[in-house]
């Protein structure tokens, strides 16, 4: 049988965005995760300043990469949009042409990662040097997982679903958006606010 | 590019088949029976009952290793009479994660995993292939982390593979926990029968949608603590993976007011078991609700982390915490003892409800004691007596709610007066099991696990800690009584042998068969218009659900 035919009998409840909720609910322990991390960080950073004064010593967190991440994450978050938007009016080619752009600044933001990581000079032997790299790849593995999504909400779409009902990408879009709050946190109190 | 505009599924179509509605959940094919049934399964019926077959073993296993502790602590000065002295911390930190998180709150999950979907009327539960691979997810990790016990590794463990086995494995449980938790929740919050509001939503659905809340918010956190402890294990081992802090890290989940989160979902089971028997509904129901979801954000404990702030339990908001949770519980046992002034039926189920809650009476008040400035119990054992309790609260309600529901799940009733039996010994041995903590609690006793491998030697704790340990072994007995119960009809053939609805139910999962057909429902369901939909049509005379429908789908099946 077709899974998208429904046996006679079943009265089938109606379906309120189903993936969307799933989505939102799959990132309340991220959210949470992401929370307890920046708690401690910040918990370690003002017990450290109070007592030495100093935080993060001779170590060296550069703003370059940082900062076009932000401006990356900006733009992805407009390309997203757009291929909800379009694809809400049945227009798939820029729908999947935002979901491909999106796609390829989600890699530049992994890209940028990895450059940052192996320019910072942090001192694995104190609290920061362990904080500052577990957060860091912690996103980059959120982030990735958002690639993973996207692309499969990608194949859906080459596939013709979600027309009229971009429910599936308004999902990877909601992930998508949270992703980039998260590291909006990051940029604003590990890298900027240091 | 070439793009074609027509959805595929447009051009299917077949005269015996419903047309594609967006809409609507395409219900997939009956899966298979058997093994491969259990392997590749994607019916939220399956996953709770593997769920609950596994939970049940390792919650023994548990149990068992948690009366070892106890009985290693009768000589304090001579660490090593069963455990060798390294070994002896790592035994403690394996029987608390194995208890709460390989046992109660796998085995009420699993039970929400069955329940919730036929409780609020939904021919499948949401995302059922995302709870499967949880369930998968979840018996892996946990398989791992015994082996990484087993390894020498674990928290503080001896060996690093094994400790860095052990702390992946965790993330693993905690990320299938999160994957089953995050279906049940959708289930109630998306595929509830027609009519059914939130407000109307059966108390246990209920219950399981405030503790799958709280669940999800408090194992997040969790694995960013495991998250950073591995993080710093591989690397310097400065702070956050030293051995003497790992434990201290992940601890503050096995406390007041965190471990409080194993006994939201008895909640709900108190009052569905409670109504059902007296043959009238929950009221006030509002109300009740109210006292479940007050209780479960009060139960959030993930910021009370001692190991980065000592001093959190003199703060005023842990204080208040510990103290205001009173009001709930109090609150809930008022309305649910005027509920049984009826004198309802007194089933196996019921007297596992009327002790859980007794239990937890008894735990909400230790706890706001513990919190007491002048009675200086904090540090103590008396928090370890607190985390028994509502550990014990867990595994009466959770057992409890497997034997309500027994039927149902497996097709069979479990017999009934080996379930009473049960509940009294897992009652008595819950008691028995944390009062001597209370009162070694008293005179000053550490509580184990603020530092690795201590055992403090008080005047007169070592008769007690044997106390504590018989009666470990007393509710270890009683959860294998449980399993006894439930052996033959777990290992039956799923074949309906159960009556539909045996205690005369208020709720949607009593219209229909036991075990459920494919798709839960033969009949569409009338639209809801109450939190005890079989009672209105009892009322009404439309047609009596629990009976006709029931039966009519028991003569089909």
């Amino acid at each position: 049988m077709s899974s998208s035919m429904i046996e006679p009998g079943h009265a089938p409840p109606e379906r309120p965005r189903v993936l969307l909720m799933g989505t939102a609910l799959s990132l309340i322990p991220v959210l949470m995760a992401f929370a307890g991390l920046f708690g401690i960080y910040l918990h370690q950073r003002a017990a450290e300043l109070a007592v030495s004064g100093d935080w993060l010593d001779d170590q060296i967190i550069p703003l370059t990469q940082p900062n076009m991440m932000a401006i990356t994450w900006v733009f992805s978050a407009f390309t997203i949009q757009m291929a909800v938007w379009s694809l809400a009016r049945r227009d798939r080619s820029m729908g999947l042409l935002g979901l491909l752009l999106t796609m390829v600044l989600g890699l530049a933001v992994l890209n940028q990662t990895s450059l940052l990581v192996s320019t910072m000079e942090l001192d694995k032997a104190t609290p920061v040097g362990i904080l500052v790299p577990a957060i860091v790849y912690a996103h980059a593995l959120m982030t990735l997982a958002g690639l993973v999504f996207i692309l499969l909400v990608s194949f859906r779409v080459l596939a013709g679903q979600y027309l009229e009902h971009p429910e599936g990408v308004a999902a990877a879009a909601l992930y998508w958006y949270v992703t980039g709050g998260v590291y909006s946190v990051i940029w604003f109190a590990i890298y900027v606010t240091k | 590019m070439t793009v074609t505009e027509t959805k595929p599924e447009d051009k299917a179509s077949s005269t015996d088949l419903v047309e594609y509605d967006p809409n609507l959940v395409p219900l997939p094919p009956p899966p298979p029976d058997g093994l491969v049934g259990a392997l590749s399964t994607y019916d939220h019926k399956t996953t709770g009952r593997l769920y609950i077959g596994t939970s049940l073993l390792l919650l023994i296993g548990g149990l068992v290793l948690f009366a070892l502790v106890d009985v290693e602590r009768t000589t304090p000065d001579q660490l090593g009479t069963l455990l060798t002295d390294d070994f002896f911390f790592q035994v403690f930190t394996l029987s608390r994660v194995g208890v709460v998180l390989l046992g109660v709150l796998p085995l009420l999950l699993g039970i929400g995993s069955y329940v919730v979907p036929l409780q609020v009327g939904a021919p499948a539960g949401a995302f059922p292939r995302a709870s499967a691979l949880g369930y998968w997810t979840w018996a892996l990790g946990s398989g791992l982390f015994v082996a990484g016990y087993l390894a020498n590794g674990g928290f503080a463990g001896g060996s690093a593979e094994g400790v860095e086995l052990a702390l992946l494995a965790l993330l693993l449980i905690i990320a299938g926990l999160s994957l089953t938790t995050i279906a049940v929740v959708a289930t109630v919050t998306t595929m509830r029968a027609e009519g059914m509001t939130l407000q109307q939503v059966p108390a246990f659905s209920w219950s399981m949608l405030a503790s799958g809340f709280i669940w999800l918010t408090t194992l997040g956190v969790l694995a960013g603590n495991v998250i950073l402890i591995w993080v710093d294990y591989r690397y310097e081992q400065v702070l956050f993976g030293d051995a003497a802090n790992q434990w201290l890290q992940v601890s503050w989940l096995f406390r007041l007011p965190a471990i409080y989160l194993l006994a939201i979902p008895v909640l709900g089971f108190i009052v569905d078991a409670v109504s059902t028997m007296s043959g009238q509904r929950p009221a006030p129901y509002g109300a009740l609700l109210g006292t479940i979801g007050a209780f479960s954000i009060l139960s959030f404990g993930a910021w009370a982390q001692t190991a980065f702030d000592d001093s959190i339990t003199q703060e005023a908001v842990y204080i208040a915490v510990a103290v205001v949770i009173v009001l709930p519980v109090l609150a809930f046992t008022g309305a649910t003892a005027a509920m049984m002034r009826t004198k309802p039926t007194v089933s196996a189920g019921l007297v596992h409800a009327v002790f859980a809650l007794l239990l937890l009476l008894l735990s909400v008040v230790v706890g706001a004691l513990y919190v007491i400035e002048p009675l200086n119990l904090v540090g103590t054992s008396w928090a370890m007596g607190h985390t028994k309790l509502v550990i014990g609260v867990g595994i009466v309600g959770g057992l409890g709610a497997l034997q309500y529901w027994g039927g149902k799940i497996w097709g069979l009733q479990p017999p009934e007066a080996l379930a009473r039996l049960e509940a009294l010994v897992l009652t008595v041995g819950v008691l028995v099991w944390a009062i001597p903590e209370l009162i070694t609690g008293l005179n000053d006793q550490v509580a184990l696990g603020d530092v690795t491998g201590v055992v403090d030697d008080v005047s007169g704790a070592s008769s007690l800690n044997g106390v504590a340990a018989v009666g470990g072994a007393i509710v270890a007995a009683g959860a294998v009584l449980a399993l006894l119960n439930n052996l033959r009809p777990m290992l039956r053939k799923r074949t309906v042998g159960a009556d539909a609805d045996p205690h005369g139910g208020l709720t949607l999962e009593w219209a229909t068969t036991s075990p459920p057909p494919h798709g839960n429902f033969r009949e569409p369901l009338p639209p809801v218009r109450s939190c005890s939909p079989l009672l209105d049509s009892r009322v009404d005379g439309d047609g009596d659900m629990s009976d006709g429908l029931a039966s009519e789908q028991k003569d089909r099946a």
